[in-house]
Parts: C-alpha cells; sequence; structure tokens
C-alpha cells in the first residue's frame, strides 16, 4: 500500500479542506447566533421592529418569541449540523449525501439574499455599512460552502477510487 | 535528543571511537552542555551572551519575533540543533520567503554537517563535544527547521505510531505538567499557534518530544511536503548517528584525513550492534540507564551524572578563562555559531541575519565575537 500515491495524497488534502472549512462554518454559525443576541439586546424597540405591533403583550408576544426562537434555532442548527458533518467526513467517517443536500439549499438561500439585499438595499438596509458588510459575509458564506461540497464531492470521489484499487 | 543520548551514548561513541575515558567524560559533557548554555546561564557567569548555545522556555516566551528577534532565534537553533541540510534546495511554486526557509530544514549528512565537524577538526575536545550534539540533532531532527515558522513545522492530526500489531493513532495533547503516556502514545506538544513566526512552531514542538525518543516509529505530514507522508524511523536514524559519530570522532582523532558524509563506522560499531539496538529500540522515555550501563562496561568505569554546575566555579575563579573548560566551550560554541550565520547569509537568506567578514571589512558587529576573531588570528577570515 503506497500511502503517498497521487490518490492517497489528494484525499489528505480535500479531507484536511473538508475539516477547515466546517470548522468555518460552524464558527460562522455561532457568530450568527451571537450577533443574533447582541441585536435583540442592543436593538431599542426591537420586539416592536420584529412583531410589527407595539401593543402585542403577553401570551400572545411570548407564543410569538418561542416560535421566532425555535425557527431561528432551528435553521442554526442546521447550519451547525453541516459543518459538524462536513468535519467527520474530513475524520474519515463515511457520510452519505444528506448534508450536502442541505448545503446546496442554503446556498440557494444565500444566493438570494445577496441578490435581494443588491436589488432592494434601500429597503433592506438602514445604512451603507450594514448592507455592505452583511452582503460580504452572505458572499464569503456562499463561496466557503460551495468549496466545502467541491471538497465532499472530491472525497467521495478518492474514497471509491482507493476501494477499486484495494487500498 | 536528549540527555540519555547527547550525554551518556556520546560518552559510548567517543570510547569507541578511541578517546580516554577523560575525553570522552569531557567530550559528553560538552555534548549536553549545548542544550542548557543559556543566556541566562552566561549572565550568571559573566560570560558572552553570544554563545548562548539554547534558549530555555523562560527565555523564548519572553523573545521578540520581529525580524530581529527572528534572527536571533534562528542563528542559536539553526546553528546547534536544527543544522540545514541543504541551503541551496529549490521547491517548485513557492516565492523566495518560503524557500528561505525551506532551506533551513534539518537533516543528516548535508554540507554544513560536514562542515561543522572538520571546524572542529585540531581544536579542543569542547568543539568535538559541540560537534557531536549537532551531528546527533541533524537525525533525530529530521524535517524540521530551526526558525519559527507555521507553514514549515506545524503538524495536524494525522500522526501515527508505527507498531508491529498495527499503527496506532497518536493523541497529542498540551499539558506540560502530565508526563507522556507511551503505553497508550499520548503526548503533549506547543500549542496551535496560526501566526506563523509564533515561538510555538519553532523546531519540532508541534511534534512534542517525540523525535527525541528513540524507541518510536511513525509516520505523519509535515506542512512543508504537500500532504505526503513522511516516516521517521528514530531505531534506525539513532543507530546511524551513533555509527556517524563515531566515525566523526574518529575522523577527529585523526585517523582519517578526509570526513565524509554518509559514512559511518559499522564496523567499529558492530560488535555492540545488539546490545545498542536493545537501547534503542526499549520503550521507554529515558535510555539514561542503559546507556550508561554499557558507557561502564566499556569503559570499567562509572560515569558522572551531568552536573550544570560542575565548572562553574572554574570558570569565575579564573583570570584565563578561554583556558577553562567553559571558556573553550564558548569558543567553540562562537566559532559554530559563526560559521553557520554566514553559510546561511551566503545563500541568500537572511534569515539568520547579516554576516561580517572581519578580514575585509574590519571588526563589526557583536563585541562578543571580538574574542573569536583574536582566537583565530586577525588575519584568517572570521569563520
Amino acid at each position: 500500500m503506497d500511502n503517498n500515491s497521487s490518490v492517497r495524497r489528494e484525499l489528505r488534502r480535500y479531507e484536511n479542506r473538508l475539516t477547515v472549512i466546517g470548522a468555518g462554518v460552524m464558527a460562522l454559525d455561532v457568530w450568527s447566533l451571537i450577533k443574533m443576541i447582541m441585536t435583540f439586546i442592543g436593538t431599542k424597540d426591537y420586539l416592536t421592529q420584529l412583531t410589527g405591533d407595539p401593543e402585542m403583550k403577553g401570551i400572545e408576544l411570548a407564543v410569538f418569541l418561542v416560535v421566532f426562537a425555535a425557527v431561528l434555532l432551528f435553521f442554526l442548527w442546521i447550519q451547525f449540523y453541516i459543518g459538524l458533518s462536513a468535519r467527520r467526513e474530513g475524520f474519515g467517517r463515511k457520510k452519505g449525501y444528506g448534508y450536502l443536500v442541505l448545503t446546496v439549499l442554503y446556498i440557494g438561500i444565500y444566493i438570494i439574499s445577496i441578490i435581494t439585499s443588491i436589488t432592494d438595499f434601500q429597503t433592506v438596509y438602514d445604512s451603507v455599512f450594514d448592507g455592505a458588510v452583511t452582503m460580504l459575509i452572505d458572499t464569503i458564506t456562499t463561496i466557503t460552502m460551495t468549496e466545502m461540497v467541491y471538497a465532499s464531492v472530491r472525497v467521495k470521489q478518492f474514497r471509491r477510487m482507493l476501494i477499486a484499487e484495494g487500498g | 535528543m536528549q540527555l540519555d543520548f547527547h550525554y551518556y551514548a556520546t560518552f559510548c561513541a567517543a570510547f569507541l571511537a578511541g578517546y580516554t575515558y577523560e575525553e570522552s567524560l569531557d567530550i559528553c559533557y560538552s555534548s549536553q552542555f549545548t542544550d542548557v548554555c543559556s543566556r541566562t546561564l552566561l549572565a550568571k557567569l559573566k560570560a558572552p551572551l553570544s554563545a548562548a548555545t539554547t534558549q530555555l522556555q523562560l527565555e523564548l516566551m519572553d523573545a521578540n519575533t520581529d525580524l530581529l528577534g527572528l534572527q536571533d532565534i534562528t542563528r542559536i537553533w539553526a546553528s546547534f540543533h536544527f543544522l540545514p541540510r541543504d541551503l541551496y534546495a529549490m521547491t517548485k511554486g513557492h516565492n523566495r520567503h518560503y524557500r528561505n526557509k525551506y532551506n533551513l530544514i534539518c537533516g543528516p549528512d548535508g554540507e554544513l554537517a560536514a562542515e561543522t565537524v572538520c571546524l572542529a577538526k585540531d581544536k579542543t575536545l569542547q568543539a568535538a563535544g559541540i560537534a557531536m550534539h549537532i551531528i546527533a540533532d541533524t537525525w533525530a531532527h529530521t524535517y524540521f527547521a530551526g526558525t519559527p515558522s507555521l507553514v514549515i513545522n506545524n503538524t495536524n492530526y494525522h500522526f501515527y505510531e508505527i507498531l508491529p500489531g498495527g499503527d496506532r493513532k497518536i493523541t497529542f495533547m498540551h499539558s506540560t505538567s502530565k508526563p507522556d503516556d507511551i503505553d497508550r502514545s499520548i503526548y503533549t506538544c506547543s500549542l496551535y499557534q496560526s501566526s506563523e513566526h509564533s515561538v510555538m512552531n519553532l523546531g519540532h514542538g508541534r511534534a512534542g518530544h517525540l523525535p527525541d525518543y528513540s524507541f518510536v516509529k511513525y509516520r505523519y505530514l509535515p506542512a512543508w511536503y504537500d500532504y505526503e507522508e513522511i516516516i521517521k524511523d528514530n531505531p534506525s536514524d539513532y543507530y546511524r548517528a551513533f555509527c556517524q559519530m563515531v566515525y566523526a570522532m574518529e575522523y577527529l582523532r585523526g585517523e582519517y584525513t578526509a570526513f565524509e558524509t554518509k559514512r559511518y563506522a559499522y564496523d567499529t560499531v558492530s560488535p555492540y550492534e545488539d546490545r545498542i539496538r536493545g537501547i534503542l529500540t526499549k520503550r521507554q522515555t529515558d535510555s539514561s540507564a542503559d546507556w550508561e550501563a554499557f558507557g561502564k562496561e566499556l569503559s570499567g568505569k562509572d560515569i558522572p551524572s551531568f552536573d550544570i554546575m560542575r565548572y562553574h566555579e572554574e570558570y569565575t575563579d579564573s583570570d584565563d578563562k578561554d583556558a577553562t573548560f567553559i571558556g573553550k566551550f564558548i569558543l567553540a560554541a562562537l566559532s559554530q555559531k559563526s560559521m553557520v550565520t554566514n553559510r546561511i547569509f551566503r545563500s541568500g537568506n537572511l534569515l539568520a541575519g547579516f554576516s561580517v567578514d572581519f578580514a575585509e571589512k574590519g571588526f563589526i558587529g557583536i563585541k562578543d565575537f571580538r574574542m573569536l576573531a583574536d582566537y583565530l588570528g586577525k588575519e584568517i577570515k572570521h569563520d
């Protein structure tokens, strides 16, 4: 068994990429959560902006917040799961295509978000700076996730080649 | 390498090369002293600080990693512990900045290794000891560079110990208080630092003490090798290191007219091969007791344990410091550092700083080296 065959070397390269990118996706996810909490604490009348109804109080407000938080955390958990799966695959575990399908969906969402930001900039963002930074991060996340999909596909390819070689 | 090889094994090698018991002690003491001669120790002795052959952990923590600080660190570690194998190695697809670091990668049987041994010819036993330390380390520290560099010295989770029953994954933990667990392949290493020039990325810190254990055979991915795996066979490398040291010391004693790389004193060592390989392959973090016993069998006398303070009083009380043990060590260290720094500089690499030719330009630079210039004679080039 040649541990330095070109197939093994490239497999190691792409596995390493997957672990690094997976960690990056998880870190971005944690940052998104922190950002949301900071926005919630730091923005005046955030609840009013969120609900669109300054009169909403009591149980109605509580239910709204619970549902809102659940949806947010669900999407954050999906992204965290994507990063975790990428890292696990990078460390040698066999993973299916499920997390890749989710990643492609996320890429689609981010692309729509970027396009909307460009076409409706004035409506979406309060300031040019906020808008520019958000678009930049969305773009970087899109590129990162695309690279992750590519790395994962290559890893699967090389592993099949190794099995075919009997390695 | 560590005390077991630098002190006790070097004694054995010196004795087998034909040195007397007392001479072998001087050589092996100088070899081990190379690992403890820090600026802190020299300051205590009021000795020239430029003769430092190592840096303590606390000194490294305080060390600057700006340009001048990096050059200072590189001068010490590349000269005494990570002697570069090929200062003119070429790489594809890398810029000059990367190549300068790549060319400092340590390895045995390089031109600098031969120059190191030749530099000690017709010099003191202390010079021979320093040369033996350096030669031994070229084998143990192969594939690492004596300059802080993440892109050269980093390792990752792909680290496996090669065992007769099958490979076992090595786990690295940054826990300096806990000893290495060799039964479960859990070793300590330096903390990961993403900064290129962090001192955590100096030498083999990222691989912990693994290169210094004679028993271990392992495979890993060095950062500079583009995802290709390297197998490091310490038992085999340490045996060749021992045989090369014997050959080098036979040359220094005058048995040969020239020193050649890739030549080893297998014939001299062969009667003891099984014994030596037994020590090298024994699964233990410290082989001092075994080497000491072997040395005692060879010489018929006890080998005193290494005492860092043994020659301090002689040095501090003497009026002619250059004639003392530590004084001779200092001159040999300055000479070695001067030579290696000059070779690195002449290769177009500024990672070890500038090197001045005293014969052409007159004396410029660090005043500690004035004593070296005086010792060698001002007509002779400073290297």
